[in-house]
């Protein structure tokens, strides 16, 4: 039962504004904490760089190692800002509206951070922007188009385009209730950032429209976004491992999976650390795990087709490289954990409603299906490279390095180090979308009851 | 006077029936290629380069085993895998059937290395190094590769270019036999014959014919350039005729 | 949008006078019904003299001439059997359009019955799964690791017990479902009320009942569409493996179930009268996700198409040869344009959403798209010869096979069968859900609200 909650507007603005306006002692902890480990992060990268990719575990055959693994898994959490915030906002949900921001947020700076996964991982590293920039600077030779790594950069930055001007769009109107709140050179800052926004019908619609059209426009970027890493892998014959038709949509919906529930953590955490527990309610975490079950029984149904069209072939290669990343050391540990956190612990657990509306729980479960999945993404690539073809010689193993481990340690620092950044600059709750909701929410009585109820426009 | 050079096609027989697994083909290239050597710590990195190297399988049971050996190189693809992923155009298919790669492109994805269903690239994980007696017995004809690119076998494309300006200054066409790649001319049994298919005076016409043919991994349409002659196992013959 | 605001919104009608008017239409029978009914019962009398001519000549022991009919199961499967799969899914996340849909999807629940008929002859038809690619990784214990041994009854008996649950759960859901309204109308004839008392125990029933039904028969529409595209399609070509496919089905599966009821609706709406019940927004709110259903047509099949394109390897060459760009490509051109690109076109439009004949354009278009989609991908494997079957990959594309008087009679009479079936049981409870509608009716209000009327729409837990 979704209780009506109506706080006073002003209350609303200072509640949501205060982390802004004013940031409390532990905020700058927390910040030169993550502050310390990204600049050990970089220090690292400079250092791979200057030596060698050679500081890494990766070998023959196994290329690619968990720099590419985190890389896969930065851009399903990508996933997850458009997946609420467009969907949601087309069919009109309103238990959307305090998580459509955060969402939003965290795809733009995952989607950022991934991006600079790959670049890292390559063995020239420099050369990558010069050579692989989809402009002829006379030397009579273009990209190539047809490489999976040309088509990536192509959908990530239209979709960090598409996604952080969706972020501006629904962020201008609470621009302006911080100018108004602010004085001096800062309200000077969050004039320009409103671009002269008075909330006006006029202002308002074209603001409604523009996320509109965003959200209808980003949905099949998004999708397109995941499936082209997908075929990152699922392009290759030498792999036998990847080349799979499935991939596409499989990785899509891993990545909703796990987008969705970094949201549900992140969401959770926003309420902790602000104290914003009048508008993170149960009700919403609840509808996120609502949703998180269908997407995950999804994922599930798809991963079932996955493993079982390898068997499918009825290739000993197949079955043999299957039997190892379900049964063999050092994978059957990982293959293990992956299943069970993924799916098998959260989700019966999410078919209680007591769990659902229980934040402790849902906060752990959320984090458990992240690392189930990040698992997922090693178990894919790793295992299939390091028993890549029928040629037993060339078969090998791998171990990450402490210094790929720190990088992806500084990956995870540096999302949650940009996010407390936007937490300190901007709200990470939408004001006037808390505002609209309160304002639509309404009841109908049906004799002794009480149904909740939202005015529509028609 | 040769105006327009003939069309070539370079390709490759091994005879695995010739091969004794003694590896001079491998030391061969070794040198010639300006390979760096593959200490004890590359081993233990699996990060070693032998551009051709000779594979070793056992076949049957415990105690009938046996030793079967298989030349592994680059088999320079007509469909090649390797080449629609590079996203630099670093690694392309030159019109003499070669599969070549530009150094200078390479910014080591490592993609292509993936997509090899040969294992056949390499990837330079540091800066070559030799020992300091090595320094001036480098070959002039090859580039050094610096860290972070792919490198894979050549079909000795130095050897290839030196005979045809040879040739040219010659005033004929590139014969047969007047070069070899390195692994061909070291091998001491003449498992390798490597020769231009378009040329029908070439040997390698001979190891084509063969009926014991066969290309690795060929129903994944790659179309390699290498062409193998099986095994001729004259003991498993005399059991069946025995039997 | 409503522009100088004017604003127009559809009247409300009361429960009591919304029930009285549907119990005095339920009562009545025009003469067009049963002008349809005679139709449809004929083309179904003639198709299944095209099944008996077919059995009498060509026997079960070969599969080509059975192709087309192959196809017929896999349409209706796709349009009829997955129509309640729309009104399990939108009750389930409470999207308050689905109410005059409703009982026309489950309405299609009664057409599975049809497709269970025609299913069985088909199993004598497809080879045993042994030794075989198939999904059930059986072996006679030569050689092949990770295979099971022989399983008993694979595939048929899985396949057939799937669909046995499935007519069960559709059907059951019809009768659970209209139980109330069919009280309602007894009551209104003055005939005894049976045993629906409208007690809160007996709605609590009917509640548990829809959702364990609709359940069911969610898992077993996509389990067995899954199943069957594998066995009955995938299976018998050599060489084609392809874990999208049955997804893709599923998807195909839900974009035919909801273009099947929104042509549905529209025809009903139409000849039957029911402007007053179903509004545009019927149309405009399941048109969003028909346009989503078409995107995800396209991103399915075309996931298959890249993977198989960039590969290149022989064997992949050869099943796009077979499916796609060889014998039967003009079905597969068929298919792509009236499955993705017709409606896309049209449905991308807000104008055109916002429509009553825009959405079920687009749907119509994918009823007919579907089907070529289907005989493509039937009548192309089924025409594998059989001693192929095990090869790892085709020897060469089959030739294409087209389809004789036999094969057209089955189709239509196949698809006839399903209307008819549909149409016969539309008499025997109301067409538009009494209880739905009911306490829709209740649950919307319009009220002032500053200087406008706005509707108020409650939605219950």
């Amino acid at each position: 039962m979704q209780q009506r909650v109506v706080l006073p507007q002003p209350q609303v603005n200072a509640e949501l504004l205060k982390n802004a306006l004013r940031a409390p002692l532990w905020y700058w902890g927390i910040m030169a904490f993550l502050g310390a480990i990204v600049v050990a992060g970089s220090v690292a990268v400079g250092f791979l760089m200057n030596k060698g990719f050679g500081l890494s575990g990766t070998n023959r055959p196994v290329m690619w190692g968990i720099l590419i693994v985190d890389f896969v898994f930065w851009i399903g959490i990508s996933h997850a800002g458009v997946m609420l915030s467009a969907i949601l906002r087309l069919s009109k949900a309103e238990w959307r509206r305090p998580a459509t921001r955060a969402a939003e947020v965290l795809t733009v700076f995952s989607l950022m951070i991934a991006a600079l996964h790959p670049v890292v991982h390559a063995g020239r590293p420099w050369r990558i922007i010069y050579w692989s920039f989809p402009y002829d600077f006379s030397r009579g030779l273009w990209v190539n188009i047809r490489s999976p790594l040309i088509w990536d950069p192509s959908a990530i930055f239209t979709y960090l385009t598409g996604s952080a001007l969706f972020v501006i769009v629904a962020l201008i109107p609470d621009m302006a209730v911080i100018r108004d709140h602010t004085t001096g050179l800062k309200q000077k800052v969050y004039r320009a950032l409103a671009m002269g926004w008075r909330g006006t019908p006029r202002q308002w619609k074209l603001q409604i429209v523009a996320g509109f059209l965003l959200s209808a426009l980003l949905l099949p970027v998004f999708v397109s976004v995941h499936s082209i890493v997908s075929w990152d892998f699922a392009v290759m014959i030498g792999v036998e491992g990847y080349h799979v038709t499935i991939f596409a949509p499989y990785f899509v919906i891993g990545a909703v999976h796990s987008g969705v529930s970094a949201v549900v953590t992140m969401m959770i955490l926003m309420k902790w650390m602000f104290g914003w527990g009048s508008y993170i309610r149960e009700e919403h975490v609840e509808s996120l795990a609502k949703l998180l079950i269908v997407i995950g029984t999804t994922w599930l149904y798809f991963f079932f087709v996955e493993f079982s069209f390898a068997l499918y072939s009825m290739e000993s290669q197949e079955i043999a490289l299957r039997e190892m990343q379900a049964f063999t050391w050092p994978y059957w540990p990982l293959a293990l954990t992956f299943i069970l956190f993924s799916y098998i612990i959260p989700i019966p657990l999410w078919l209680f409603r007591k769990v659902r509306r229980n934040f402790k729980i849902m906060f752990w479960t959320s984090l458990l299906v992240n690392i189930g999945m990040w698992l997922e993404r090693f178990l894919i690539i790793v295992p299939s490279l390091a028993r890549k073809q029928v040629w037993p010689f060339d078969w090998s193993t791998y171990h990450p390095s402490a210094i790929e481990v720190l990088i992806v340690v500084t990956a995870y620092a540096l999302v949650f180090l940009l996010l407390m950044t936007f937490a300190k600059l901007f709200p990470l709750i939408p004001l006037f979308d808390i505002k609209e909701g309160q304002t639509l929410s309404d009841d109908i009585v049906i004799g002794k009851r009480r149904v909740p109820a939202l005015r529509v426009e028609e | 006077m040769v105006s327009t050079p003939r069309e070539r096609k370079w390709q490759m027989v091994v005879d695995v029936d010739r091969c004794t697994g003694c590896q001079a083909c491998v030391v061969a290239c070794q040198a010639e290629n300006n390979i760096p050597f593959n200490s004890e710590s590359h081993f233990k990195q699996g990060r070693t380069f032998s551009w051709i190297r000779i594979e070793r399988y056992w076949e049957g049971e415990f105690p009938d085993v046996k030793a079967r050996f298989l030349p592994f190189l680059c088999q320079h693809c007509d469909n090649a895998p390797c080449e629609p992923v590079c996203p630099v155009f670093a690694t392309y298919h030159n019109n003499e059937g070669l599969n070549v790669q530009v150094y200078n492109r390479c910014v080591g994805t490592r993609f292509c290395q993936n997509n090899c269903p040969y294992h056949a690239r390499f990837f330079n994980y540091w800066e070559p190094v030799w020992p300091v007696q090595m320094r001036n017995s480098l070959n002039p004809d090859v580039t050094v590769r610096g860290r972070g690119i792919m490198e894979k076998c050549t079909f000795c494309v130095q050897r290839i270019r030196r005979a045809e300006l040879d040739a040219k200054r010659q005033e004929r066409e590139v014969r047969d036999g007047d070069f070899q790649p390195a692994c061909a001319q070291a091998c001491p049994t003449s498992a390798l014959v490597f020769g231009d298919v378009k040329d029908p005076q070439s040997r390698i016409h001979e190891g084509l014919a063969n009926k014991r043919r066969f290309r690795l991994r060929e129903e994944l349409g790659t179309e390699p350039n290498v062409v193998y002659l099986s095994k001729v196992d004259s003991e498993a013959k005399e059991a069946a005729g025995h039997a | 949008m409503h522009r100088n605001g004017h604003r127009h919104i559809p009247p409300v009608a009361t429960v009591h006078e919304f029930t009285e008017d549907m119990v005095s239409r339920h009562a009545a029978t025009g003469p067009r019904y049963r002008r349809a009914m005679l139709i449809l019962g004929a083309l179904f009398l003639l198709g299944v003299a095209g099944f008996v001519a077919r059995a009498l000549q060509d026997g079960f022991d070969d599969r080509l001439p059975w192709g087309y009919f192959a196809a017929t199961v896999a349409y209706l499967m796709t349009t009829a059997g997955t129509a309640p799969l729309i009104v399990i899914g939108m009750r389930a996340v409470k999207a308050h359009w689905h109410r005059p849909l409703a009982r026309i999807g489950e309405l299609y629940g009664a057409s599975t019955v049809l497709i269970l008929a025609m299913f069985i002859p088909l199993l004598f038809l497809i080879p045993s799964a042994v030794n075989r690619r198939t999904l059930y990784f059986q072996s006679d214990g030569t050689g092949v690791p990770g295979t099971l041994g022989r399983i008993p009854g694979a595939p048929q008996v899985y396949d057939l017990v799937l669909l046995a649950a499935l007519v069960a759960a559709g059907v059951g859901l019809l009768w659970v479902s209209s139980r109330a309204d069919r009280a309602v109308v007894r009551d209104h004839k003055g005939q005894s009320p049976g045993n629906w008392r409208g007690l809160l125990r007996q709605w609590k029933v009917h509640k548990v009942g829809l959702g364990l039904l609709g359940a069911t028969y969610f898992l077993a529409a996509i389990g067995f569409i899954s199943l069957y595209s594998i066995d009955f399609s995938m299976a018998l070509v050599p060489g084609w493996r392809d874990a999208i496919y049955p997804a893709f089905q599923s998807i195909s599966g839900l974009q035919g179930g909801l273009a099947t009821v929104l042509v549905t609706m529209y025809l009903l709406r139409k000849y039957g009268h029911f402007e007053q019940y179903i509004h545009m927004e019927h149309f405009w709110a399941p048109s969003k996700i028909l346009l989503a259903l078409c995107l995800l047509w396209f991103y399915f099949g075309w996931s298959t198409l890249i993977i198989y394109w960039y590969g290149r390897q022989p064997v992949e060459r050869d099943v796009l040869q077979l499916l796609m760009f060889g014998p039967y490509e003009w079905f597969f051109y068929g298919a792509f344009l009236l499955c993705f690109v017709a409606p896309f076109t049209t449905l991308l439009w807000n104008s055109v959403r916002k429509s009553t004949t825009g959405p079920a354009l687009a749907a119509a278009f994918i009823l007919v798209g579907n089907l070529f989609d289907k005989l493509r991908l039937y009548a192309g494997s089924w025409s594998v010869p059989n001693e192929q079957i095990n090869f790892h990959g085709l020897e060469g594309v089959p030739l294409v096979h087209y389809p004789d008087l036999l094969d057209v009679l089955m189709v239509v009479g196949g698809i006839s069968g399903a209307l008819f079936l549909f149409l016969w049981m539309a008499r025997r409870t109301p067409v538009i859900s009494l209880w739905e509608m009911s306490e829709g009716l209740r649950l919307r209000v319009v009220r002032p609200f500053l200087r406008t009327r706005l509707t108020v729409i409650g939605k219950s837990e």
